[in-house]
């Protein structure tokens, strides 16, 4: 077997046994499902509790009746997304969301639900639905209106309503799907719409506009019927005044298409590899550094090149080192794979359109080849500051900046592809070859021509060459000179070493 | 200027020269390590490689591997330039050790073989045979980290002797073992020795060159001082004797000088002689013999290495002794 190889091997092999590679490997997978843990169990229930006392009596069936419909109107806008998706044509007076999502209007949310609401559109979705299609799940209710807690005074004005109403505005309160937070309390007078008499709101401190709003909105509405009816209106034209709406047609792009979407989706495969591969060298980098540094401090390299070249050593690291990073990212990879069949959904919605981006094997294979190009030179770099460094103390001298002038940019150039992969930053740092690897890979899902890919991977591939020039040259100047303290120039300078 | 290869082959030595050195200096940052140095080493015995610390041995070692490369001057190996061709023929036991820590001591030596060249199985077999001879057999799947020191040099000679090489250098081998394992190892010295293995040792304990070296290089500041048999080194030094005698032996021919070191009994005193140089103990006897010259005691004091290397190599500039070879 050629040394290289076998010095290869003993690394991966040396990397592997360790419980920081263990540890590093599972970190990920672990991060990620912590993270899907403790959001579940830990972020507060979706929806918030409304209150309305209405001592006039016609205010307050009026609100919630604008609650419910606004919150048929949002199931409605998520069964058409659903339909649209998993191209389910429902027939029947209520079927409006067989057309997609878009902006329904109160009319039909009123004729859905006259035609059974959400349960006849689940009994149709479960006849017609495909086979692999999830259930429909309908999205939480965002406000749910609820009677006075028990304790609230709501016979005694609003000063007594309000000041029972405080120790429950700090706290969940029960509602029909559990406890939910109370998020705002409405008093309406009996004499309401008089001059001068207003109705009392009390928030847990943190208004919530859109409700505050729907119930002003309501409110106005019916003070404008009535003002309407005083001035002379008949009842009939009230009632058709009342249903008029501005006519709209609101366009939905399907899930995905749109740009800002679209962006996202055809960049988070190449940015998520760049990440990968920033992560992964970082890790690896370390370790291959710990050990040329324990080999130098161990005075075992004498024994090593009795056996085999500098440069056969270098490369036999090399390769270790990338084959451990490689391994690295492959395991993450399944493990996301695997994650993302498991859950459902995020392959139709997600994995699909973003493995659509990079589908052409020209891209796929700018992908890889960015990929490993991007792990070989920064590998050399970590090597370099290995062969420089006799202690972690040393190393830690050069990792420092080394560290930061890899990751500032690299944040710089993920956000700005997410912003727009041909602004400038992007472009220019394609062509400097320690950031083309991130700036190109992040960029190819969004279309880069052909001549930015080739130009770019050539002189990616020059400056590889010319690094691996000078890595060898600090290796075979540096690999013996352990306590001695050479600066880098100086052993670029010198040529001692077989 | 002849090279010592061709200077052996003139003086009629049909013995091959597993190692040759011609004229080889290494300077470092202007400092010079190794200067002019030429020697040669014949094939089978052991060759010791003497000089004080800093003199340039591990240098001059690091060139005949090819870990360092000659400013100046050419070096053959087994009759082929310095270079790894030939790594399996070649052992060296390095001054500096130190081994990979994680690594079992039968994957130690494996790794080894196999970095020079050897095919697996082959490897293993002559691991685990070397192991066994060692005493290591017990701990040949313990890390090298559980290892105490003693064993642990062991590993490294087992390493640098699983391709049973024909050239056996090593570098300071007794530096940091105990007497027990100085013995084992000049046992392992003498038995490569006798298999055919021509052994290099560089070392600045001259009791372990006196024991086992036939022939010797001593060098100071980089420069050759001696080349030759340890009888020849010797030689370099006048010899000495103790005697006790009725008269002054300053006026027996070939001797230098004559100091009393006490009186015995009855007007007998005991004198240490020191003798001309190239006079040997044997002549000034004789001369007692034939000029009835009365003698109660008569003693040779056989020059130590340690004297020749005093000698030639620590009160004398180099320069004055170089001039001294053989």
């Amino acid at each position: 077997m050629n040394a290289t190889w076998l010095v290869a091997v003993r690394e991966f092999r040396q990397i592997c046994a360790t419980r920081s590679f263990w540890l590093t490997l599972l970190m990920l997978p672990i991060a990620i499902v912590l993270s899907q843990v403790s959001a579940r169990l830990f972020a507060p229930p979706p929806g918030v509790a409304i209150v309305v006392v209405d001592d006039s009596g016609r205010y307050g069936p009026m609100i919630q009746r604008r609650i419910a419909l606004d919150r048929d109107r949002q199931v409605l806008n998520e069964l058409g997304t659903y339909a649209q998706r998993w191209k389910i044509k429902p027939t029947g007076e209520g079927a409006v969301w067989g057309a997609g999502p878009k902006l329904f209007t109160p009319g039909e949310a009123q004729a859905f639900e006259a035609a059974g609401g959400l349960a006849a559109a689940q009994t149709q979705i479960a006849r017609l639905k495909p086979a692999s299609a999830p259930d429909f799940r309908p999205p939480a209710a965002g406000f749910i209106p609820i009677s006075a807690p028990p304790g609230v005074i709501v016979n005694q004005g609003p000063e007594a309503f309000g000041t029972s109403l405080k120790p429950y505005l700090l706290k969940d309160v029960v509602t029909p799907v559990g406890p939910r937070q109370l998020a705002l309390g409405v008093y309406i007078p009996a004499n309401f719409g008089s001059p001068g008499v207003v109705v009392r709101m009390w928030t847990n401190g943190r208004p919530n506009v859109e409700l505050v709003e729907t119930v002003r909105q309501e409110l106005s509405g019916a003070m404008r019927a009535h003002a309407l009816q005083s001035a002379g209106v008949n009842m009939a034209a009230l009632a058709s005044i009342q249903t008029i709406n501005a006519p709209v047609s609101l366009t939905a792009p399907p899930a995905g298409s749109g740009t800002r979407e679209r962006l996202m989706l055809h960049s988070a495969l190449p940015l998520a590899l760049a990440y990968l591969l920033l992560i992964s060298i970082m890790t690896s980098g370390s370790w291959m550094l710990q050990g040329l540094i324990e080999e130098r401090s161990n005075k075992l390299l004498e024994s090593v090149l009795a056996c085999i070249t500098p440069d056969q050593l270098l490369y036999g690291k090399l390769i270790g080192m990338v084959a451990v990073g490689l391994l690295m990212i492959t395991a993450w990879l399944a493990f996301a794979i695997s994650a993302a069949f498991s859950v459902q959904g995020v392959v139709a919605d997600f994995l699909r359109p973003a493995l659509v981006s990079i589908s052409s094997p020209w891209i796929a294979a700018a992908l890889i080849y960015y990929f490993l190009a991007g792990y070989v030179m920064l590998s050399m770099m970590f090597l370099a500051v290995g062969a420089v460094s006799d202690s972690m103390r040393d190393a830690q001298g050069y990792m420092m900046p080394l560290v930061l002038m890899l990751t500032i940019p690299f944040v710089a150039i993920a956000s700005s592809v997410l912003q727009n992969p041909d602004g400038p930053l992007p472009r220019v740092m394609s062509w400097i070859p320690i950031y083309a690897p991130f700036a190109m890979m992040a960029r190819l899902g969004s279309g880069v021509p052909a001549y930015e890919v080739i130009g770019s991977g050539v002189i990616l591939a020059a400056f590889i060459g010319f690094e691996l020039v000078l890595l060898s040259r600090i290796f075979r100047s540096s690999l013996l000179q352990a306590g001695q303290s050479l600066g880098l120039l100086s052993l670029l300078r010198k040529r001692a070493v077989a | 200027m002849r090279g010592a290869a061709q200077e052996a082959v003139l003086a009629g030595e049909a013995q091959l020269s597993v190692l040759v050195l011609n004229g080889v200096t290494k300077r470092f940052d202007g400092f010079t390590a190794v200067d002019n140095l030429s020697f040669d080493v014949p094939e089978n015995g052991i060759f010791g490689f003497l000089g004080a610390n800093g003199a340039g041995k591990t240098t001059t070692l690091r060139m005949v591997l090819d870990i360092l490369r000659p400013t100046s001057g050419t070096i053959q190996v087994l009759g082929q330039p310095a270079g790894r061709r030939g790594g399996g023929e070649i052992g060296f036991l390095p001054e500096e050790r130190g081994l990979y820590r994680q690594m079992t001591v039968l994957e130690t030596v494996v790794y080894f073989g196999r970095l020079k060249g050897m095919a697996a199985n082959a490897a293993t077999t002559s691991a685990e045979n070397l192991i066994e001879r060692f005493g290591l057999a017990p701990f040949a799947r313990r890390k090298v980290e559980q290892l105490s020191k003693g064993m642990a040099q062991k590993v490294q000679l087992a390493a640098a002797l699983v391709t049973a090489p024909r050239l056996l250098i090593l570098d300071e081998p007794f530096a940091g073992l105990d007497p027990v394992n100085q013995s084992v190892l000049e046992d392992v010295v003498l038995e490569r020795a006798k298999a055919g293995s021509t052994v290099v040792f560089s070392t600045h304990v001259m009791q372990h060159a006196e024991r086992l070296c036939d022939r010797l290089l001593l060098i100071a500041r980089g420069r050759k001082v001696f080349q030759g048999s340890q009888q020849d080194a010797r030689a370099q030094l006048p010899a000495r004797l103790s005697l006790t005698a009725r008269d002054n032996p300053a006026r027996l021919p070939g001797v230098e000088h004559a100091e009393p070191t006490g009186c015995a009994d009855e007007g007998w005193t005991d004198w240490k002689i020191v003798l001309s140089p190239g006079v040997e103990a044997g002549s000034v006897l004789e001369a007692c013999t034939r000029d009835g010259f009365a003698l109660r005691r008569f003693e040779t004091h056989r020059a130590s290495l340690h004297d020749v290397f005093l000698h030639l190599a620590g009160g004398q500039p180099v320069g004055d002794a170089s001039e001294v070879q053989s």
